[in-house]
């Protein structure tokens, strides 16, 4: 796997809010991506996902995009799915990366029932 | 001050009821901001924004022949800060793909100049073609896409490509591009797309340099003669 992906493991996500640790990022990105499959996703599920930088690598951390799903999760064609995408980028004037080399990033779910991610991956460009 | 384009930023789901930008830090006051969206049709519900802007939308909403949404909307003299995101709140789970450009320089009370939008189904796709009516003027195109696979854009007329959305397997495809203008021109939002589109909604945004105006030019020799005749009327009426 590229160095700028990363395999998200079969993961059971509780009630309430899910906090991953923070982890480096090992590339300068202005982009995120997110690919998650769920095991189920029951129609009346919900949950919110975002994403937290910090671009110094201090204790601030500041939304990188979000978004939020429910009831239900359909695929573009409107059917219903258990795989979810996202994706956001941002870019500044000067045209370097948003975020630099070693910033830390985080991601969190936000969801009022359990939620079970079956496989996924997360990808910085 | 120029007219220019700050941060810009884009986000997508292939299903949501919101999705939100990432958080940038804007100008704290003076600039303006654009927003340009697309999403399956009848679903927009709101904009909403971290620093509390109200945007009002440019124009009319365009409905593609496949069935998706699309629109502009804009905040002039808005608030800013750090941490500045921006979100569109659907009215259930859809597909939407979003975009964000802060304009700097721009006049802070009526800058925009011209706009238009509409529906069309054969590449290069293409807005409804303007002119714009003073000399500096920040142009901004924008198109989303019913689409399927890898969906590469290239603008023509002379505008930079700043976004893209090119994923269509999964989310709704779409581009915005900039131009700056120093004259007066008329011309259109046109992108060339690769791979396999149904229908685009294309969009143009074009806004003034503040001081601008927009208004009659005058040259001082005109400015001279005007007050001198309004010196010339004053004194003649004290006279009487």
């Amino acid at each position: 796997m590229a160095a700028n992906s990363f395999q998200i493991p079969q993961t059971s996500i509780p009630v309430g809010s899910f906090e991953t640790p923070a982890r480096q990022a090992p590339v300068a990105f202005s982009e995120l991506g997110l690919q998650v499959t769920f095991s189920a996703f029951p129609a009346n599920a919900t949950f919110v996902f975002s994403q937290w930088i910090s671009r110094d690598g201090g204790a601030t951390f500041d939304q990188f995009g979000a978004a939020g799903i429910g009831p239900g999760l359909f695929d573009k064609a409107g059917n219903p799915t258990r795989n979810w995408f996202f994706k956001a980028s941002v870019q500044t004037g000067d045209g370097t990366p948003f975020v630099p080399q070693g910033a830390l990033f985080k991601v969190r779910f936000d969801n009022p029932q359990p939620l079970q991610i079956a496989s996924g991956t997360l990808t910085l460009v | 001050m120029a007219i220019a384009i700050g941060s810009t930023a884009t986000a997508s789901t292939g299903s949501a009821t919101f999705v939100t930008t990432p958080g940038v830090t804007t100008q704290v006051s003076g600039s303006t901001f654009w927003l340009g969206g697309a999403f399956g049709t009848g679903k927009f519900s709101s904009w909403s924004d971290a620093k509390g802007n109200t945007y009002a939308q440019i124009g009319t909403t365009q409905t593609s022949g496949a069935g998706s949404d699309g629109r502009q909307d804009q905040k002039i003299n808005g608030t800013g800060g750090a941490s500045h995101t921006q979100t569109i709140n659907l009215s259930s789970a859809t597909y939407a793909t979003i975009f964000g450009v802060e304009i700097t320089g721009a006049d802070t009370t009526a800058p925009l100049d011209q706009s238009g939008g509409n529906v069309d189904s054969t590449s290069p796709y293409t807005s409804p073609s303007i002119t714009t009516t003073v000399t500096n003027e920040l142009l901004i195109g924008f198109s989303c896409e019913d689409s399927s696979g890898t969906i590469v854009h290239t603008f023509g007329n002379t505008f930079t490509l700043q976004r893209e959305q090119q994923d269509g397997a999964n989310f709704m495809t779409g581009a915005m591009g900039t131009r700056l203008v120093t004259s007066t021109l008329t011309t259109a939002t046109s992108i060339t797309v690769t791979g396999s589109v149904t229908d685009s909604i294309a969009f143009i945004a074009t806004y003034k340099e503040a001081g601008s105006g927009g208004g009659p030019t005058i040259t001082y020799p005109e400015l001279e003669r005007n007050v001198r005749g309004v010196c010339r009327g004053v004194l003649s009426h004290m006279r009487h």
